[in-house]
This record gives structure tokens, sequence and C-alpha cells, in this order.
């Protein structure tokens, strides 16, 4: 297991996308800074970091998607095979050095948002000033990141799945991007639809990503009709369900 | 000489299709061995099930002398080096990044880009080799942690000439260190060169497993006869018993009883003149074509 990770980490730092992706990160977040300038509440977009948590959502599922899919298209997965003859330990330590890279990009998210918001809007609107939830602006930022970065277990999850059923990084990169942005709206359509809180349908997966968004927002469970418990607990049963069914899809994936 | 490794009945379906039906045979250590077979027989699918990709469903797969099952399959596959179907190479990394990925030692990497002459190379990014530069750092991944059995699936793809002969020698000089290597070709007359053994396979079963001397010796059993008057010798030929047949502007006479000084005493004492006369050539290519078309044939006929 160990050569395994140092192998993935070795794979990971020598592509460019990923040594680069927190410059991406932190142009999209300097650009969402200064275009919010001249706009309303703008502790919102200090606390939001600059977007960054939708971007960071991008460039995960795009490493997710790549990471999965690169062994089959470059046919590296069977020396991958031949040498540690544990699919299932092949998929688990992709899907660790992913999460290890999302934890990095979350701590460069926090970093940018301090340096963006300095930039942007100079010494206004101090990080210590009472915001939302009577927590300061901080405290708000922080809740932000640990909620976005808890709801990226499902993004990994269900990417990976996605990969371990496609051919290529590119399909598995939409086809997560559509599922996951989409997800949430749809998922809102649905159980307003049905009207019924008590109906199994607020237990889809879709809805499972309002956990970004409640413990920021309390109100946002007027939308999720589950309980900030609710919401943890159905995130690590579909995360469960999700490794389960894409480690079968990635070990039945013809080589 | 005793086997690396050794197949036993071994059957491995895909869904209700057999891809490998049965399937008998035994590797000698130290040996080449050319797997051959059209495309379709089952060839990647012995490899990858000898490299632990694949499971099987029947019969054992014994390295030297261990049953490997699933739980074991370790022991066999980090002892094999492989190069199947197209080099397991990542376009991001270099060639030297790629050795570093697999833990190699500097003195091992030293050692195997010299031995394939990578060295002007080995720093830039594998996007910028050819193919054949590719196929090399493939061959030369599957050499680098000093394997016992090395599995090479079309090694000359893309290689040009001198390539080419580079990589027997490399085969050649590795086999004699006692490294057994198991490599498939289309390119017969190659493979030819390098192997002491050639296994053919057709339809996932096994048609033979021959050394290459006494494949070569099948095709000593008949001689091919030119003289001034072929038609009269043949007749000649068939008065006294041998088995004779036209050979286009020849005659082939059969061997198999050794009569050779018989016959050729036979034609000069009645004035024959004798203008040439040579071994019927069995080549590996004849050999393989000649199982794969009598097997449809056959398949035809039922």
């Amino acid at each position: 297991m160990i050569d395994l990770l140092k192998q993935e980490f070795f794979k990971l730092v020598h592509q460019k996308g990923i040594l680069f992706s927190p410059l991406v990160l932190f142009g999209l977040m300097l650009f969402v800074g200064i275009s919010s300038k001249n706009t309303g509440d703008l502790n919102y977009y200090i606390t939001q970091s600059f977007a960054g948590g939708e971007w960071a959502d991008v460039l995960l599922i795009i490493a997710s998607a790549n990471i999965v899919t690169m062994e089959f298209e470059h046919g590296t997965i069977k020396h991958m095979i031949a040498q540690h003859n544990n699919r299932f330990l092949i998929y688990f330590t992709k899907m660790i050095v992913v999460s290890a890279y999302c934890v990095v990009l979350h701590g460069f998210m926090f970093i940018f948002t301090i340096v963006v918001k300095y930039i942007s809007y100079g010494s206004t609107h101090p990080f210590g000033a009472i915001y939302d939830n009577n927590q300061t602006v901080m405290q708000n930022l922080m809740t932000f990141l640990f909620s976005n970065l808890f709801s990226c277990l499902l993004i990994i999850t269900i990417v990976f799945l996605i990969a371990s059923l496609s051919r290529t990084s590119s399909i598995a990169a939409v086809v997560g991007l559509l599922f996951i942005f989409m997800g949430t709206p749809i998922s809102n359509l649905l159980i307003h639809m049905v009207g019924n809180g008590s109906s199994i349908i607020k237990w889809n997966p879709g809805n499972m990503f309002n956990v970004a968004f409640q413990f920021l927002t309390p109100g946002t469970i007027h939308t999720s009709l589950l309980s900030d418990g609710e919401l943890i607990i159905g995130n690590l049963i579909w995360a469960g369900l999700f490794i389960a069914i894409g480690y079968y899809a990635f070990k039945k994936k013809r080589i | 000489m005793s086997d690396i490794l050794v197949f036993k009945n071994l059957t491995k379906q895909f869904g209700k299709h057999k891809v490998l039906d049965n399937l008998s045979f035994h590797i000698p250590k130290g040996h080449v061995v050319g797997l051959v077979g059209p495309n379709g027989s089952g060839k990647s699918t012995i490899m990858k099930c000898i490299l632990g990709i694949y499971p099987y469903e029947q019969g054992a797969l014994y390295f030297e002398g261990q049953k490997i099952t699933s739980k074991n399959v370790n022991r066999m596959s980090s002892r094999t080096g492989a190069l199947i179907e197209s080099p397991s190479i990542y376009p991001f990394l270099t060639g030297m990044q790629h050795f570093k990925l697999y833990s190699a030692t500097k003195a091992d990497v030293a050692d195997v880009v010299n031995l394939m002459g990578m060295g002007k190379y080995i720093n830039s990014k594998v996007t910028r080799y050819s193919f054949g530069v590719k196929q090399k750092l493939g061959i030369a991944l599957a050499l680098i942690n000093k394997p016992d059995l090395v599995i090479l699936d079309e090694p000359m793809n893309g290689l040009d000439l001198m390539a080419t002969l580079d990589l027997r020698k490399i085969i050649t000089s590795e086999a004699q260190r006692g490294i057994t290597f198991i490599v498939s070709s289309h390119i017969l007359s190659e493979l030819e060169k390098i192997s002491d053994d050639i296994i053919l396979i057709n339809n996932g079963k096994m048609f033979f497993q021959t050394t290459m001397p006494e494949l070569r010796g099948l095709g000593q059993r008949s001689y091919i006869l030119t003289t001034n008057d072929n038609k009269a010798a043949k007749n000649l030929l068939l008065q006294h018993g041998f088995v004779v047949a036209d050979n286009g502007s020849s005659i082939q006479i059969d061997n198999s009883a050794r009569q050779l000084n018989d016959f050729l005493t036979l034609l000069i004492e009645n004035h024959i003149e004798l203008l040439d006369i040579s071994h019927q050539g069995m080549d590996l290519e004849t050999a393989t074509l000649s199982y794969i078309k009598g097997s449809r044939e056959a398949v035809h006929n039922d």
C-alpha cells in the first residue's frame, strides 16, 4: 500500500494540470473578487471563498476522472495489477490521493481568500466583523470550507464510479460535472413536486450536496428537508454505496 | 532443465466464450519461448493470466513448481516483467521518471539504459518519443527489476532494423544469464531467430509445443531434386518403390526411411543428370501456416 501511495503521489505531482491547478484557482477567485467589488454584500463573497468551492469542485472532478481513466487509456493498469495484484487497493489508494489533493486545494482556497480579499477589498470588510449566524466572517469562511470539504467525499466517490464505467476521462468529467451541478437543482425540484417531507425522495444523492450550504445557511433545511446530522449520515451512506459500486465496475472493467 | 512455468489444462472464459481451452504447456527455465498464433488465438490472455490480470476458471498454473492461485499470484507476477500489447507509459513523465516510479535502483537504471541504448532521450518526456523509442522504453521497464521471467508481446512492433537487431541481441544475452522469455510476434522470421522453443496456439487450444531444432527437422523428411529429365527420374524412382511427387520444376522425394544414397545411386546408374538437390525447408512460417490451414479445413469439413 505504501508503494502504491508513493507511486500515485509521484504521478499526481508530475502532471502539469495538477501542479498549475492552484494558480488557476487563484486566477478564478481573483476574477470573482475584483468583479464583485461594486456589488452589495461583499462579506458573502468572502465567506463563499470567492466561488472557490465551485472552482475546486470542477478541478477535483477533472482530477478524479483522470486518475482512474488514464490507467486504462495508457494501458498502465496492466502494469499496476501485475505489480500489486489487488484492484481494491489500487482503487482505494487513488481515492486517498485525490482526497489529499482536495484537502490541499481547500488549504489554498483559505490562503487565496485572504489574499484576494485584500487585493479586491483592501482593509474594508475585516475577517473579525460579525456576519451570519452571529459568527465572524472568518468563522463563516471556515464553516464553508469544512462543509465544502465534506461534500467532496460524495463528489470523489461519484466521479470514481462514473470514471470506472466510462472509456475516457472527458466523458467521466462531463457526466460528473452534470451530475454534481445539476443534481441539487433536480433534487430540489423533485422534492418540491412530491411535496412530502417524509418521502424517501429527500434521501436522493442530489439532495446530499446541500451539505455544502446547510452548515453555513441553516435555512437550507427548508429545501433539503433533512437535518444536519441526517445530511452527514446520508452523505456517508451514499459515499459507501458509490465506493462499492464503483469498485465493482473498476474490478470488472475489461483490460 | 526444470520448468519455470507450467500450464495444466487451463481454461479461461469470457461469458460463455472459451478464450483458453484446456491449455497445457511448459516453459523451460532460461529458454526463449516463441508464442505463435493468429489474432484472437489467446496469446495475450495467456500472458495476462501469468501476470495475474485475469483469473482462470479451471486448471492450474505452476511457477517454479509451486501452484499459483489468486492468493499467491504475487509470488509469480512480482518476478515477471512484461510488455503487453503496448508499452505501459505515462505521457506526462520522462523515461527516467518511469524508472523512478517503479523504484528502480540507480545502478539498475544505468544498466538497462545502457543495454537499450536510450541514454540520449532518457530525460525527455515520452510524448517526444517515436513509437519505436516508446517500445524500447516498454521493454526496458519489463527488464528493470531483474525479473526471472520476461513476457514480451509483439516487442518488434515499430522497431527499425537496427533496433530489432539490438533487441535480438538483448534477448539472447539475457537468456544466457538465465532469464526466461516468452515472446509473441507476428514477425515469424524474427521469432525463429531468437526462440529455443515454439508454442503454437489457435482458438485457445494448443496445436504443438516443440523445440526449434525439432521444428526444422520436420522439413528434413523430404528432398527437392532437379534433374535434366524430371519425368524420367520420377518414373524410375516410383518403379523402385520410392514415394515421389511433382514439385513444379523439380520432384519431391520422401526420405523418412533415409534412402538418400539408394535413390542417388539409382539415378546416376540410369544416366540421369543431377542438377540440384536440397532439403525441403520447414521454417516457422511454413509450419504455422500449414497447421492453421489444416485446422480451418478440418473445421470446414466438420
